[in-house]
């Protein structure tokens, strides 16, 4: 973990890990992100974040096996049908991971896996399959473009709000994989489930 | 229960109606007073109405495996279920409707109940196991047309949105198709039935439990007196004894009028006794009137009765029809312990030259009549207190064929 002086104030910043790509100044709301290894200071980047939740960024808790998770930051996407939050975390294993809740449900995945796909996905309709070079065959059971609109705290990407995102859902032999699209590359990523009951939180 | 804090307050643009949103993620508001969704200033053509319900009340609350659930939203569908129907190798389609209600915990995660007129059942999400199994005879199809929303809902249903279901063993997998008819999104869901009486005790109605476990317990209490009747009677029949069983005696024209003599029988004391006659009938039709007379051990007639047997036959506009009485078994209180002489007067014979009766007399006769008349009363009290079980139920569960 890293620590970082805020380059617009000049606020103590702590606990950064590598990942980390973007952050919200807690002093002076200025979203810095890395570029060329330097972190700058930009400003009316931000979009509001109006709809509480159940999480925020800075919220902690134990499991019972002595476990601590921390809730770095937050990614609120708006889709067609409707939005969901997706919030960065790390636990005391030093694992980071999106976590994201789906009508009640939670659910985990790392960083997704650099992947092609020839063609595109402009000929991928829900319902049908999607082989993927050297991954598994998706059974797609949603396919939805998101804006951010929304962010705050540590995240590991820079993504802008209203930055618009492809997404696409799957199944492949029991296991649920999310895919971001962008051009021929997409990002695989493995959804699992994520029991936050378990954990206390401090805030809750 | 304490109800939940509301996370925000939209008054309604069109009636003012203050909105309570209790989701975080919600994204589609409904006022329940007139039907305007959040963002409109018109209230639609059709004010969409939550059903009414005896339990789910929007903004209700119960509590389940010690969580506290407050209901947030319902949505209604109505369409038609497909089942392939083997015998005539055809889909049978079937008018349905069911309700979802949306329910959110203290945590602000989100569940659905799942309403038709069968039940209730909870309805899980799960990781889609199966491709669309089209044309999979083993499924049942739904098609499905929302037609009412109201309350808070975390993505934006359509007006009229058109859903597919397949299911299967409580496992259905939905998807919700776009204005075009095409696959928007595929989910799986498993659904849980919920037991009727666990459901009332979750919002509370203790009293009701208890008025339905009363009646279910009078239910069965009135069925197992049919079974304890029908023992009763067989163990009864155990203790019946004869006393006497008589000789064939065979009739003609010369023994009418005249005593015919069939025995004697001791009775330790007063009781009742059946004198049961059997007669072989000459073909034809024809009649033998004659009277049964029992006497005591001073001569003297105790009872006469009238003993009747006959055949008649003839034909009417549903061709032709024979009806006959060959036996006859009355029953007497015999006053006292004694010796009786059994004896029979034979009265007319009519068109048959002969005719052969024999006898038995049985003490300790058993009655079939109060056990089919008891019978007969604790099934009706039994299939009346059940009905109105029935009804109890659908009155205060709303569900219930």
């Amino acid at each position: 973990m890293a620590n970082l002086n805020c380059p617009n104030c000049g606020g103590a910043i702590e606990g950064i890990s590598p990942l980390i790509r973007s952050i919200d100044c807690p002093y002076c709301s200025s979203w810095l992100r890395l570029s060329n290894q330097l972190w700058q200071a930009n400003e009316g980047q931000k979009a509001p974040l109006d709809a509480p939740a159940f999480f925020h960024v800075g919220m902690g808790g134990n499991t019972p096996d002595g476990t601590h998770y921390r809730i770095l930051g937050r990614l609120r996407f708006q889709y067609g049908m409707g939005s969901w939050d997706e919030w960065w975390m790390d636990d005391s294993h030093g694992q980071s991971f999106w976590l994201e809740e789906d009508d009640g449900t939670y659910y985990r995945h790392s960083l997704g896996k650099e992947i092609k796909i020839p063609g595109g996905i402009s000929n991928v309709s829900i319902g049908s399959s999607l082989t993927l070079n050297g991954g598994p065959t998706l059974f797609v059971t949603e396919k939805y473009q998101a804006d951010i609109v929304g962010r705050e705290g540590m995240l590991p990407v820079e993504l802008e709000a209203e930055t618009t995102v492809t997404y696409i859902d799957g199944v492949a032999n029991g296991e649920e994989y999310s895919l971001e699209i962008e051009g021929e590359y997409a990002s695989l990523s493995q959804s699992e489930t994520f029991d936050v009951r378990s954990i206390k939180w401090d805030n809750a | 229960m304490k109800a939940f804090e509301p996370i925000k307050v939209h008054n309604c643009k069109n009636c003012g109606f203050p909105m309570r949103q209790f989701n975080p993620n919600t994204l589609m508001m409904v006022c329940e007073s007139c039907g305007t969704r959040f963002g409109d200033s018109a209230p639609p053509r059709y004010k969409p109405e939550a059903p009414l319900n005896p339990l789910f009340k929007l903004h209700g609350q119960f509590e389940k495996n010690g969580t506290v659930w407050q209901i947030i939203g319902c949505q209604s569908y109505a369409g038609s279920v497909e089942e392939w129907d083997s015998e005539d190798n055809t889909w049978e389609r079937t008018p349905w409707s069911y309700h979802t209600w949306w329910i959110i915990n203290e945590a602000r995660e989100i569940a659905w109940i799942s309403q038709d007129k069968t039940g209730y059942s909870w309805s899980h999400k799960k990781t889609v196991s199966s491709e669309i199994p089209r044309g999979d005879k083993s499924y049942e199809v739904g098609h499905w047309t929302m037609i009412s929303a109201v309350g808070e809902f975390s993505y934006i249903p359509r007006e009229a949105e058109q859903v597919r279901s397949y299911e299967k063993d409580g496992r259905t997998l939905s998807i919700l198709l776009d204005e075009n008819g095409k696959n928007q999104e595929i989910e799986a869901f498993h659904d849980v039935t919920l037991n009727l009486t666990e459901l009332l005790e979750s919002f509370g109605k203790q009293s009701v439990i208890d008025a339905l476990e009363r009646s279910k317990a009078l239910t069965r209490t009135a069925f197992a007196s049919i079974i304890c009747l029908v023992l009763g009677y067989f163990i009864l029949q155990g203790f019946e004894k004869t006393l006497i069983t008589t000789p064939t005696v065979t009739i003609n024209a010369q023994s009418l009028k005249k005593v015919i003599p069939l025995g004697e029988f001791t009775m330790q004391k007063q009781g009742l006794i059946e004198l049961d006659f059997l007669a072989n009938l000459a073909n034809g039709t024809g009649s033998f009137d004659a009277e049964i007379v029992v006497s005591d051990s001073d001569k003297a007639p105790v009872a006469e009765l009238p003993l009747s047997l006959w055949r008649e036959s003839g034909r009417d506009s549903d061709g032709a029809w024979t009806e006959s009485q060959y036996r006859n078994a009355p029953r007497i209180n015999l006053p006292a312990a004694d010796v009786y002489t059994l004896s029979l007067v034979p009265d007319t014979l009519k068109r048959w030259q002969t005719i052969s009766l024999r006898g038995k007399v049985t003490r300790n006769v058993v009655s079939l009549m109060p056990i089919i008349v008891g019978g007969v009363f604790a099934a009706v009290l039994g299939i009346a207190i059940s009905i109105m079980r029935r009804k109890r139920i659908r009155r205060e569960t709303g569900v219930g064929l």
